[in-house]
């Protein structure tokens, strides 16, 4: 029987950040989808940094942040009391940033498949821009927001080098499946790292299986 | 009652500046004319506020921008409706929920079943876009719009892509918005058709700048060669009467400036009423004595005032005057050769076609 323990912290950190991800990548991958200005490019480089900036980059550069000397690290002490680096919220908030570009990128190119006409025929009809994403542009980019959920959940599961990082190896804090796997494979316990391993990749095909089929089916953001 | 329409813009476009200066009526349709670049369409998204112009001031009632107090009203606060070339129907919502979006943000209460019925959409409530025929889509933008109770309508090139059936089809309903609706409209076409068929007024565009303005009859002369685009056929217009018709053979006898030209048809219209005939400059032959035993029926005597022959081409076009009025045909520069045309020579044009568009 596999320690169920890093499994269940998984899946709670992937939701979390996928939550969180969705609040925050939304306005962005909307903005960036609307965006005529030049500083777009400078924003889009900056969100889709992390993929392929090395985890222990980020994972650095975050661990001088959290410190507790520092500004952020500091702050969160006061509010807490507890320390940024190796806790459960140190790696959420790693996580939101490392997935950043999972969940804006697929949103932005779905937004954008929607077109400025779509939106100005809209306008035309006296609908607010609030109203216009309500009503017209998110029901027609329902295929955007489940790819990008689904790929940013998929993505947090899969995360190593920066948890490792920020978050060391605390069972029931920070000690996630990718974790595990790597801490049995160095105390040779290859019986277990099969288990979580064999989880992850059944789990992380049927993703990319279910993303393409449902592709597949509905070519056309119609009806 | 809405308030006249105030323009006064200037905007930089690629290689062209739009500058109007200019107000437009508030009853009927006005429609801006003029070749594919002209600024036409640029027009209408300034006035929307879906493009902000470089400086000027647009005024209807309100004022909608003033470059120097800073006025920008964003186009979704702005009395319009707008309907565009290719409907931009809502691809998720049925027809029904199309013209519902419309209704339940209209700043006052508009009769749904009856604008269903006088667009005859009845049967298409509850299909979505993605199945509907060119012509039922215009049919349902244009009562989208109108549900959305503007106080001005802009329609940009709203029959393009039809053929001409369908364009014939879907003109009655344009004129109902006029009639019924009682709303204002500013077209968009480059359509000779179109423009004889619906317009009250005419703005001319060229290069971005107003050429000329005023109604459909002052312009009518201007409309010709010079300003149309390539895709419509080189062809000379004139306003006649009907004067006559005979019905065993379906022909109308039109009196143009004093000659008169048999048109093939039946017209409701009873005689001393106006038309509008369009003769394609490819559609008439050149003869030096007037004809005999030939089947065409109109042949129209008149003077050569010009003839410019474009030695890249096999044609010259020859413009020639009866009357007070001028008439232009292509023929080939050959046969301007072989019957030593020349300015001031007595020409019988014999005209193979005539169209007319009638004017309600």
């Amino acid at each position: 029987m596999p320690d169920l323990s890093p499994i269940l912290l998984s899946l709670k950190l992937a939701l979390l950040t996928s939550f969180v991800l969705l609040v925050i990548g939304l306005p962005i991958a909307y903005a960036l989808s609307i965006w005529k200005s030049k500083a777009k490019i400078f924003v889009e480089s900056l969100v889709s940094l992390p993929i392929i900036l090395p985890p222990t980059v980020i994972g650095f550069y975050l661990l001088i942040l959290f410190n507790p000397t520092s500004p952020i690290g500091s702050f969160w002490i006061n509010i807490t009391g507890e320390s940024l680096s190796f806790s459960f919220f140190g790696i959420v908030l790693a996580s939101v940033i490392y997935s950043l570009p999972f969940m804006v990128q697929p949103l932005q190119s779905a937004f954008e498949n929607v077109g400025f006409e779509i939106r100005e025929a809209a306008a035309s009809l006296r609908a607010s821009p609030l109203d216009v994403f309500i009503k017209i542009v998110a029901p027609l980019s329902k295929r955007g927001f489940l790819t990008a959920s689904i790929l940013t959940f998929a993505h947090t599961l899969g995360e190593f080098g920066i948890i490792l990082m920020v978050g060391g190896n605390i069972p029931g804090r920070t000690k996630v499946m990718s974790i595990a796997i790597y801490e049995h494979v160095e105390t040779l316990d290859y019986n277990q790292a099969h288990i979580l391993s064999g989880m992850l990749l059944v789990f992380s095909f049927c993703v990319l299986f279910l993303i393409y089929t449902f592709n597949r089916r509905h070519p056309l953001n119609v009806g | 009652m809405s308030d006249k329409l105030k323009i006064n813009i200037l905007k930089k476009l690629g290689r062209i500046t739009l500058n109007v200066n200019q107000t437009l009526p508030s009853k009927g349709i006005t429609v801006i004319f003029g070749p594919s670049g002209s600024g036409k369409t640029s027009i209408l998204k300034l006035l929307s506020g879906f493009m902000r112009p470089d400086s000027g001031i647009i005024q209807m009632n309100e004022l909608w921008y003033d470059s120097k107090n800073k006025v920008n009203v964003p186009a979704y606060k702005r009395p319009i409706g707008y309907m565009f070339q290719d409907g931009r129907l809502f691809p998720h919502l049925n027809v029904l929920q199309n013209l519902e979006f419309a209704k339940k943000r209209a700043s006052k209460a508009m009769p749904l079943d009856e604008i269903i019925s006088a667009f005859e959409l009845e049967s298409l409530l509850s299909e979505y876009p993605s199945v509907l025929s060119g012509g039922e889509t215009r049919r349902v933008a244009l009562a989208r719009t109108v549900l959305s109770a503007p106080e001005i309508l802009f329609l940009d090139e709203p029959l393009i892509g039809l053929d001409r059936a369908r364009k014939r089809s879907i003109i009655p309903f344009i004129e109902n918005l006029v009639k019924k609706f009682d709303i204002p409209c500013i077209y968009v076409t480059h359509d000779i058709e179109e423009v004889c068929r619906l317009a009250d007024h005419v703005m001319l565009l060229s290069s971005g700048r107003v050429k000329d303005f005023g109604s459909l009859d002052e312009i009518l002369p201007q409309l010709d060669v010079a300003t149309l685009d390539t895709d419509t056929k080189l062809s000379s217009l004139f306003s006649g009467m009907i004067i006559s018709q005979d019905k065993e053979f379906s022909m109308i006898n039109v009196d143009i400036g004093g000659a008169i030209i048999k048109v093939p048809g039946v017209s409701r219209r009873y005689s001393g009423k106006k038309i509008f005939i369009r003769i394609n400059a490819d559609d008439i032959s050149i003869a030096l004595v007037p004809p005999k035993k030939i089947s065409i029926q109109n042949c129209i005597e008149a003077m050569i005032v010009g003839i410019s022959v474009d030695v890249q081409s096999p044609y010259a076009l020859v413009k020639a005057r009866f009357s007070d009025l001028e008439i232009t045909a292509r023929i080939t520069r050959a046969g301007v050769k072989s019957l030593k045309l020349t300015e001031g020579k007595t020409i019988y044009m014999l005209i193979k076609s005539v169209s007319f568009d009638s004017h309600l």
